[in-house]
């Protein structure tokens, strides 16, 4: 009995994808630990019983979370995102602090010591430590992710074709210009931006699969990283070795390195990836 | 008297000319997944929101939310349900227009314990596909891996395309079926009071039940 069960496991698993084996990395499942620990008590305490936090955005010593007004009891399936309230959650202290009570938010993003509250219409506001707010954008489709100096982000951008999937890639300046450095066919998003300001990492499914691409902050004609010379119907039945998961949002992405980005490839599974090489893989953290 | 019929004869042909070509081939479709036993069937799938007409679906009824483009088939049983397989189907005949594969799908917009699985907006896997009048339909949220065809694949109407997933802007496994038309945008397959006069359906069913599943 004891050697079918260990079989069929054995089995399973050499069945399973590749990167679905990387279990997530102990040290981000300690930090939404430790998040929860501080964040679910002050997080009912603001906003009632019934409130929940979500949602994290942001992955360092200062995160912004996502509080929804209640979890329905019975979810139905659909596409239809709650809208949130934020907080704002200082990883070394524990301390939380509601920067946008209202719900009414699809996300939010730390730029300096701003706050860029992006609503569920899709304008882009930037609120000081004062409470003053100002319009930065419109037509923002969400993924913000701030540069390093803290003077513009990066965020997919709505271009008016139609369709969901019809987005662009572009950045957002705090005067509130935009511009846009990639708009492909099909979707173009989850952009990420380096330390030093100058590359521009994207998701593009103008292949078929989900792949990593890489710009500049001036536009240059993207050039693809990860999942070269694959299609959608290579991956029937789970996908072949080489192939690089994409993020599930620019949520969590932070640069590691000038060269190395991590990002949450889906669940709390996070992946290392070379923005010069291409290079990429599991990050499952070590022994500690 | 004969010049005025000669040019009502012109503005007729020209007229009759400019008319869609398919508009005498409108496409049908049939439900877009499978209806066996252990799939939609026996209600393993329900409808959990139509489109959007201002408050209200196409039959005045209440199953929608604010700005809703397509149509919501949730998968009874959730992620056990999706991870036994649920196959989307191609509504009517047509190529494979667009794809995207490879993203995770096993987003969860309630999971209080894991803030990671809520995924953006702009993360799932979906099938675009185009029909003889021009017309598109889409299937959004795909599971990962399932893709069976590739772009530009000509298909009889009722293929297993991929299977019903949660990638992406998804609050659990679910496909969201979308009726475009080029030049007008989003439209409804239903019929009804608050929508629109005609369906596009082979066989609509009554509400929150499901289409049928006879091809055009």
């Amino acid at each position: 009995m004891k050697n079918q069960f260990l079989t069929l496991t054995v089995l399973t698993l050499l069945g399973a994808p590749a990167f679905a084996e990387a279990p997530p990395n102990p040290a981000d499942l300690r930090r939404v630990t430790k998040a929860r620990e501080s964040l679910v008590p002050a997080v009912e305490k603001a906003f009632g019983p019934k409130a929940r936090f979500v949602q994290l955005f942001g992955q360092g010593r200062e995160m912004l979370a996502g509080v929804v007004a209640e979890i329905p009891a019975e979810p139905l399936f659909t596409d239809d995102l709650p809208l949130l309230a934020i907080v704002r959650y200082a990883e070394d202290t524990g301390e939380v602090r509601v920067v946008a009570p209202e719900f009414k938010y699809r996300e939010a993003r730390l730029v300096g010591q701003d706050v860029a509250l992006l609503d569920g219409e899709g304008t882009l506001r930037l609120r000081d430590a004062n409470g003053q707010e100002r319009l930065l954008a419109q037509q923002v489709g969400g993924d913000l992710f701030p540069t390093a100096k803290g003077d513009a982000l990066v965020a997919t951008l709505k271009t008016g074709v139609a369709g969901p999937h019809e987005t662009a890639v572009g950045i957002i300046d705090l005067k509130g210009r935009v511009k846009v450095l990639a708009d492909g066919p099909g979707v173009d998003a989850t952009p990420s931006i380096s330390p030093d300001g100058r590359t521009v990492v994207f998701v593009s499914g103008r292949t078929s699969v989900a792949s990593f691409f890489v710009t500049t902050v001036e536009g240059a004609e993207p050039r693809q990283l990860t999942n070269v010379g694959l299609e959608n119907w290579m991956l029937f039945g789970g996908p072949p070795k080489e192939f690089v998961p994409p993020p599930v949002s620019s949520h969590h992405m932070e640069w590691v390195s000038e060269d190395v980005l991590r990002y949450n490839a889906g669940g709390g599974v996070f992946w290392k990836l070379n923005v010069r090489t291409g290079h990429a893989e599991a990050d499952v953290g070590g022994a500690k | 008297m004969r010049a005025t019929l000669q040019r009502l004869t012109v503005a007729l042909a020209f007229a009759l000319l400019s008319l869609p070509a398919a508009s005498s081939a409108q496409t049908m479709f049939r439900f877009p997944a499978s209806q066996l036993a252990d799939q939609c069937g026996n209600g393993g799938c329900t409808v959990s929101a139509y489109k959007d007409y201002g408050g209200r679906d196409y039959a005045c009824g209440g199953v929608r939310y604010s700005g809703h483009t397509g149509t919501d088939y949730a998968l009874v049983g959730g992620f056990s349900k999706m991870d036994y397989g649920v196959w989307a189907m191609n509504a009517a005949r047509g190529y494979v227009e667009a794809s995207v594969d490879g993203y995770y799908d096993r987003c969860n917009y309630w999971d209080q314990a894991n803030p990671y699985a809520a995924c953006g907006l702009y993360t799932a896997n979906y099938i675009i596909m185009r029909h003889p009048d021009n017309t598109q339909t889409w299937y959004w949220h795909l599971k990962a891996y399932t893709q069976q065809f590739a772009r530009g694949t000509t298909l009889a109407c009722g293929n297993w395309i991929a299977r019903v997933g949660s990638s992406g802007a998804s609050t659990g496994p679910h496909l969201h079926f979308e009726y475009y038309v080029p030049g007008y945008g989003t439209d409804d397959p239903y019929a009804g009071s608050c929508g629109t006069p005609y369906t596009r359906w082979t066989a609509q069913g009554a509400y929150r039940g499901l289409p049928g599943i006879t091809c055009q």
